[in-house]
């Protein structure tokens, strides 16, 4: 009876859909052609060796091999799974000598289904899915026992092969028809198969939890090759499928029992605690079920510490456009395709922090980055942009930061103020257990691969500034202390905000006096940007506004154009991007550099450190950037202007506000206020005119000055008047030395000559030439009676002295005199 | 069979019915029915009927009886998977049944009866929730809502025995709490409002010793073997039992710290706890500590199966729960017809505390109001951090205004910044992956709590490595509003709505939104009979009132119209044209803080141009009290 029944049993398991996937993936490891051979022969051959089992395969191949086993395997792959290891361990028989009773496994990659930790229910049981995780907790590896061979202790029959399923599982009944005994076994631990096992705790990332929640977490169990893969802390990709296993504790058994043979030795009472504990769980345990995952297949990503990076090294966009849904592709295409995505983005960025338009475009272009290179002398250049903010206090340099650091999923907000060396790089720590000396990691480690927002960056010890120099251009972190030695990487941007030295930003010193940093550390920020506080009426409403705006319908005033999951797809996928410089831009970039190096050395511009290769660098780097955000592969001249254009307004441009030179002219209200709208739309019209250090109206303010019978109200950008101010002041200055005793000064008139005639290449028109003459009169005008530079006399001849005639010379053309005072800042 | 009153006494026969009629159809369909079926039947009196399980001891409620639980969500557990329903063979009659699984942890089986779980079973998702009772409630709180549901129940879970009979081991404080609640109802002679005051202040008094104690005792024992199981409350001298409350919902969002009520059925079987006995063989140690860790025996967490769930909008007894119903806005009508007298009693009450510093009062009342209404993205909005220096560092003034807020307030906390407490204390949640749950800390509190900062004890010292990241949390509620929950790999922000009142004897080091330097003629210098006068005034019904007022005040909705925003904007223009320093962007902002909560204190939704003078005028006073401040120390010097 008993064997009939097995019989009927046996009978039972066959499982049509299952033999038939058998025979079919057999068939297709076979067949399947790849590069004109069989692609998984070599494979297959390789597991022959003792310690491999398992055969990696990726399910891409699958589907363009039959269609129909895909979509078999991926709705049942827990029903075909043990078919699947089957026909591997058949297809590795026919190649070679293997041993018997060794079990093979299967392990599929590029599985396409992509699941959030949330996303899974029980729905999903038993189909084939991928996904990430971090792992927050690892057991030991354990053997399982996966196929055991029994003795009955009655009859000393040998029941074989007793298929065992996360729980111990005797045979039912004794083979031996004569004997009936269904309880009293041993396991023969000799002749039974074990698999490794492990158990690892996951969590879900960052970037799949919705804000405020607690992440929610997963039991996965790894088998065979796949175990000791995946580390506490790693983020890793999991393919396999979801179960339900009944009383979880039994499950572990399964490993735990089976390496011990004194406790598989009471196997005659083995049965009764089974029994009576699960009388005493019953109900309470029994209506209930854990979920695990298990996974066939564990992939680590590149980056430690979890998260969800912007950068993965080993995709290309094309394996990223595939992980999109066609929705999300959508957008990022609509994305890409978009006229204003620059400045779109900028707004979507940061939607509640008014105006800083460069800031904004500078922190954008970081967060794309430029492609890190390896030189052949395996030198790495890095591809990550740094930026510094350095403004008055209560002008949104914090509100910056917080804000990419939410927006970014890797980046960490620190605080100079707060973290010592140690805490912003890497330290050595004794265990307190152990006493083993263990690496801790810093901020700028965590934010691998991200952004490492430091607040307070002047707050920071001097001697800890020093630390970081490292990370920030070789991007790697060495330590070598306590014995340990060890080089960390530490590819990360930085972004940083200081405070000025005095408080407050003071105009009238150059930035390398404002800020309290070391040369070093400055020339390694690729941006550097200023705020000033200033009073502006224009800036002043319209911060007014967004603030109350905020106060009062906080929900509907803060408007993207696109939503933050697009922003962080996109770039994501932007970043795949490793555009190459196109001959046409090189020169471009010679030419400006050229520009920049020169006007450096002239020394007129009140640059605010010397141009060394390091900028030429960062320009490259901001160039990339730019034709990253564009999805372009390579970089054009368009964007060699705007990285130079932001470049030189990072570098020169204290934020001053336009110098008004007709004080007597009220500004008029709604010009202005188009300013602010038309102005940062076309950033390239711009920066053609920027980036010549020419004397010219701004851009924006006078679109054209050739039709001006209404006097354009006469406003120069800041540096520019430094600029022509130095320039006259220098000349006067030489002139008087040239001159000696003999002369008293120069007279207005040929100032304004002398300076005509050095500009003159740049003059096109009369009409230019006049509104020139007309802005270097005002300026001088300026230079005298606001800032005090130059001294005008009026009025020469001898002072009156009482009783004399006076014998003052009223002149029509004054004689200019430098304040012999004036310290020249360059 | 079943009685009129078996959907609260018997709630598995009702439901049980309700599953038999809603047979074959689909599980999500029935729990729905569930619930508009409790909905239906559980309106305000009905709801007063059941007993709660933050006033009426465990061992007066019977498993399987209808409860409702007052709660702060602590933890959110993993989804669970269960049995939808089972089938029951009685192995004597062979007869066969179908059960519902959800609401329950144990099979309702009789002695012959078995469960075949070969049937169809089908297995449904419910979330758990590691729930607290809400940290730092007042007592007042507590009282009402005890007393609100003894006038209206008597049947088998009187009361009266709950109070003679207290299984749990805090026996004397809360006999100490009953007599004072007795105390408080029946006289309100001034001398005995003092005595009551001073016990509870010799209680605070001990507070952060004992908190410290409790901390460092709860976390240094190791869980797991050791049968000590913690009970995980935020604020360490908390009483009261956590529950582990089931949801059945899947549409139910639940985020940590979120205050929530719950009606539910009690479930407190002692084989839960069998997971304990010695004989039971597992293996896996961490397996079995992470088991233990999250089925705490019931005895310590009994589990609620949630029918029904409420998010807590407020914690006041005294209004109708439900801010958007007809109730609540009649209630609250009535009372704000009121409003400027109550104010100005509020006011009189705080400058007297406040060592009657009237411009102190003031801010301390916007303080008392404010809550945080809206995110702009990081930035929160409506938070209003004050810091009141110059407050007297003997005679426990600190506490003594702690006591006061405490009677005013729903929720508050009190937290010493000495060296040694910031050295120790833990004030971030951390996950504890070794048991798979977030152990709290002290700053995991709900929304519209009021931590009260007390600077005064900070003395000169070493922080160490606990003591700057305490700092700098705090720093980050305070800023931004939001704990970062120690995840070891990375933090995970949670938002928060702490109001924190930070009081110290120079500028505090911690950051804040308005700092007022208190103007004491230092006249008064006995502070605990300066404090005493006041409890003559504090009547229970001249309390109730103001308590009312500051809730309702903080539930106004409250629009800016068009006029008020243009004076604004062309105000700071103008401001910033004679002067930039005068009114920064920080400056306006505050500004604009503070005339919405000015406005709701007078009960109002909008703000008039009156008001906007009104806060300027409180602003520059203010100023000219700090720079005079500046200049009297540094004439002093």
């Amino acid at each position: 009876m008993d064997n009939t029944e097995q019989a009927v049993r046996a009978n039972q398991v066959k499982d049509q859909v299952g033999e038939r996937c058998q025979k079919l993936f057999q068939d297709f490891l076979d067949e399947f052609q790849g590069d004109g051979e069989s692609k998984y022969l070599s494979a297959v051959q390789d597991l022959i060796r003792p310690e491999r089992n398992t055969l990696s395969v990726s399910f891409e191949d699958i589907e363009t091999y039959n269609q129909q086993l895909a979509t078999t395997i991926l709705e049942e792959y827990y029903r075909v799974y043990p078919f699947l290891c089957r026909a591997v361990r058949n297809y590795a028989k026919d190649w070679g000598q293997i041993p018997t009773g060794k079990e093979f496994y299967l392990s599929l990659t590029e599985v396409p289904t992509k699941l959030k930790v949330r996303e899974m229910t029980t729905v999903k049981i038993g189909s084939l899915l991928r996904i990430t995780g971090q792992v927050v907790r690892t057991h030991p590896v354990h053997p399982e026992l996966v196929s055991g061979t029994f003795m009955c202790l009655d009859c000393r029959t040998v029941i074989k092969d007793v298929e065992q399923q996360f729980k111990y599982t005797q045979p039912t009944i004794c083979r031996n028809p004569v004997c009936a005994n269904r309880s009293r076994f041993m396991l023969d631990v000799n002749k039974s198969r074990f698999v490794d096992f492990q158990k690892v705790r996951i969590q879900e990332t960052q970037a799949e939890l919705p804000r405020g929640s607690i992440p929610r977490s997963v039991e996965v169990i790894l088998r065979a090759e796949a175990v000791e893969t995946a580390q506490a802390g790693d983020r890793c990709d999991f393919t396999g499928t979801l179960i339900v296993v009944p009383d979880v504790g039994s499950m572990s058994q399964a490993g735990a029992r089976a390496e011990t043979s004194a406790k598989v030795g009471q196997g005659a009472d083995g049965y009764e605690t089974e029994g009576v504990r699960g009388l005493k769980t019953l109900g309470v345990r029994d209506l209930t079920y854990r979920l695990a995952f298990l996974a066939c297949t564990v992939t680590p990503s590149n980056s430690k510490f979890g998260g969800h990076t912007f950068r993965e090294e080993d995709m290309t966009a094309e394996a990223l456009k595939k992980q999109m849904s066609d929705d999300e592709w959508q957008t990022v295409y609509d994305m890409s395709q978009d006229k204003n995505l620059y400045q779109n983005f900028c707004s979507s960025l940061f939607p509640t922090i008014h105006g800083n338009d460069e800031i904004k475009r500078g922190i954008l272009l970081m967060l794309f980055g430029g492609v890190p290179k390896v030189t052949t002398e395996r030198t790495n250049l890095r591809g990550d942009i740094n930026i510094c903010i350095v403004g008055d206090p209560s002008t949104a340099k914090s509100q910056f930061l917080k804000q990419v650091e939410e927006f970014s999923p890797r980046a960490v907000y620190t605080s100079g103020k707060a973290s010592s060396a140690a805490g912003l790089t890497a330290a050595v720590v004794r265990d307190e257990e152990s006493y083993e000396f263990v690496i801790e990691a810093g901020a700028l480690m965590l934010a691998d691969n991200g952004v490492c927002c430091i607040d307070e960056f002047d707050k920071m010890d001097p001697h800890d500034q020093v630390a970081i120099h490292e990370a920030m251009e070789q991007q790697t972190i060495s330590i070598t202390k306590a014995g340990v030695r060890a080089t960390l990487n530490a590819r990360t941007s930085i972004l940083a905000a200081a405070n000025p030295a005095g408080g407050r930003y003071d105009r009238a010193k150059s930035l390398k006096h404002n800020i309290n940093m070391s040369a070093p550390i400055m020339s390694r920020f690729d941006l550097f940007f200023i705020l000033v506080d200033e009073c502006n009426e224009v800036t002043d409403y319209a911060i007014a506004r967004r603030i109350v705006d905020l106060h009062s319908r906080a929900e509907e005033s803060i408007s993207r154009v696109y939503s933050v999951e697009d922003m962080c797809r996109y770039i994501m996928f932007a970043r795949q991007f490793k555009p190459k410089i196109s001959a046409e831009s090189r020169d471009y970039m010679v030419e400006e550099y050229k520009r920049l190096r020169q006007r450096d050395s002239s020394g007129a511009g009140s640059s605010s450190w010397r141009i060394t290769v390091r900028q030429l660098e960062s320009m490259i780097r901001l160039s990339e950037a730019m034709a990253r955000m564009h999805c372009q592969d390579e970089v054009q001249p368009r964007h060699v202007k705007e990285a130079f254009r932001l470049l030189n307004k990072s570098i020169i441009r204290v934020e001053q506000p336009d110098i008004h030179l007709e004080d007597d002219l009220p500004v008029v209200q709604e010009e202005m206020e188009v300013d602010e709208n038309t102005a940062p739309s076309k950033p390239t019209e711009q920066s053609q005119d920027a980036d010549s250090p020419l004397i010219m109206p701004d851009a924006a303010e006078a679109p054209a000055p050739v039709v001006a019978p209404v006097k354009p109200p006469l406003r120069l950008a800041y540096e520019d008047y430094k600029h022509m101010a130095n320039l006259l002041v220098l000349h006067m200055r030489k002139e008087e030395e040239a001159a000696g005793e003999d002369e008293t000064g120069l007279r207005k008139s040929d100032v304004i000559g002398w300076y005509l005639t050095e500009i003159q290449d740049d003059i096109q028109s009369e009409e230019e030439l006049n509104e020139k003459k007309q802005i270097v009169e005002k300026v001088i005008d300026r230079l005298v009676h606001h800032d005090h530079v130059l001294i005008q006399l009026t009025q020469t001849g001898l002072k009156p002295r009482a009783g004399q005639d006076s014998e003052l010379v009223k002149e029509d053309d004054p004689i200019l005199v430098v304040h012999p005072n004036y310290y020249m800042d360059a | 069979m079943p009685g009129i009153d078996d959907w609260w006494t018997r709630p598995y026969v009702t439901i049980q019915k309700l599953f038999e009629e809603n047979e074959g159809k689909k599980h999500e369909e029935f729990i729905k029915q569930v619930q508009t079926y409790y909905t239906e039947r559980l309106d305000t009196a009905a709801l007063s009927k059941i007993p709660s399980v933050n006033t009426v001891p465990l061992d007066q409620l019977k498993s399987g009886s209808l409860v409702k639980y007052r709660c702060m969500v602590q933890d959110v557990f993993d989804p669970q998977y269960c049995v939808g329903q089972y089938k029951v063979t009685n192995t004597s009659t062979q007869t066969t049944r179908i059960e519902f699984g959800s609401f329950r942890d144990v099979p309702n089986l009789s002695p012959n009866e078995v469960i075949d779980f070969d049937s169809e079973n089908t297995h449904i998702e419910r979330l758990g929730f590691y729930c607290v009772p809400i940290p730092g409630e007042s007592e007042w709180v507590k009282e009402a809502y005890d007393k609100k549901d003894s006038i209206t129940i008597t049947p088998s879970t009187s009361t009266s025995a709950a109070r003679s009979k207290r299984g749990r081991d805090n026996e004397d404080s809360e006999s100490e709490t009953l007599k004072r609640t007795t105390k408080d109802c029946k006289d309100s002679s001034s001398d005995i409002e003092m005595a009551c005051a001073e016990t509870s202040l010799s209680q605070d008094g001990q507070n952060p010793l004992n908190k410290a104690d409790a901390t460092t005792n709860a976390r240094s024992i190791p869980s797991g073997n050791t049968k000590v199981y913690d009970m995980n409350m935020p604020l360490a001298d908390e009483k009261g039992i956590p529950c582990i409350v089931k949801v059945y919902a899947s549409d139910a969002v639940l985020k940590a710290t979120d205050a929530v009520e719950f009606v539910g059925i009690l479930s407190v079987d002692p084989s839960l706890a069998s997971i304990y006995d010695d004989d039971i063989e597992c293996d896996d140690v961490a397996y079995q500590e992470e088991l233990q860790a999250h089925e705490p025996p019931p005895s310590l967490v009994p589990r609620i199966h949630a029918l029904l769930m409420r998010p807590l909008q407020h914690n006041n007894p005294s209004l109708p729960p439900v801010p958007q119903a007809d109730v609540y806005k009649i209630a609250a009508d009535r009372l704000m017809e009121d409003a400027y007298s109550l104010r100005l009693e509020l006011l009189s009450v705080l400058g007297h505390a406040l060592l009657c510093d009237s411009l102190a009062a003031e801010y301390l009342l916007c303080h008392l109001i404010s809550s945080v209404y809206a995110r702009a993205d990081t930035l929160p909005l409506g938070k209003l951090c004050l810091n009141i220096s110059g407050c007297p560092v003997t005679q426990r003034y600190t506490q003594f205004l702690h006591h006061l807020i405490s009677q005013l307030a729903t929720q508050t906390a009190l937290l010493e910044m000495s060296i040694d407490n910031m050295n120790s204390v833990k004030l971030i949640p951390k996950k504890d992956y070794k048991v798979n749950r977030i152990t709290a800390g002290m700053l995991q509190l709900a929304a519209g709590t009021h931590l009260v900062i007390d600077e005064t004890a900070l003395q000169q010292g070493q922080l160490n490595h606990t003591g700057v990241s305490n700092v700098k949390a705090l720093a980050d509620v305070i800023n931004w509003q939001k704990v970062d929950y120690d995840f070891q790999w990375h933090p995970i922000p949670v938002p928060t709505d702490i109001h924190v009142l930070i009081l110290s004897e120079g500028e505090s080091l911690l950051p804040k939104d308005i700092h007022i330097p208190l103007a004491s003629d230092g006249q008064i210098l006995d502070i605990p009979s300066h404090f005493s006068k006041l409890d003559g005034r504090l009547t229970p019904e001249n309390l109730d009132k103001l308590r009312a007022y500051i809730t309702a005040c903080r539930l106004i909705d409250y629009t800016v119209s068009e006029e008020t925003q243009k004076l604004i904007q062309d105000d700071f223009v103008e401001t910033r044209q004679t002067n930039p320093k005068d009114m920064t962007i920080e400056d306006l902002q505050r500004l604009l803080g503070l005339i919405r909560v000015l406005s709701l204190s007078f009960g109002k939704g909008t703000s008039t141009s009156e008001m906007w003078l009104k806060v300027k005028a409180m602003e520059e006073e203010r100023k000219r009290r700090i720079s005079q401040l500046s200049r009297h120390t540094r004439a002093t010097l």
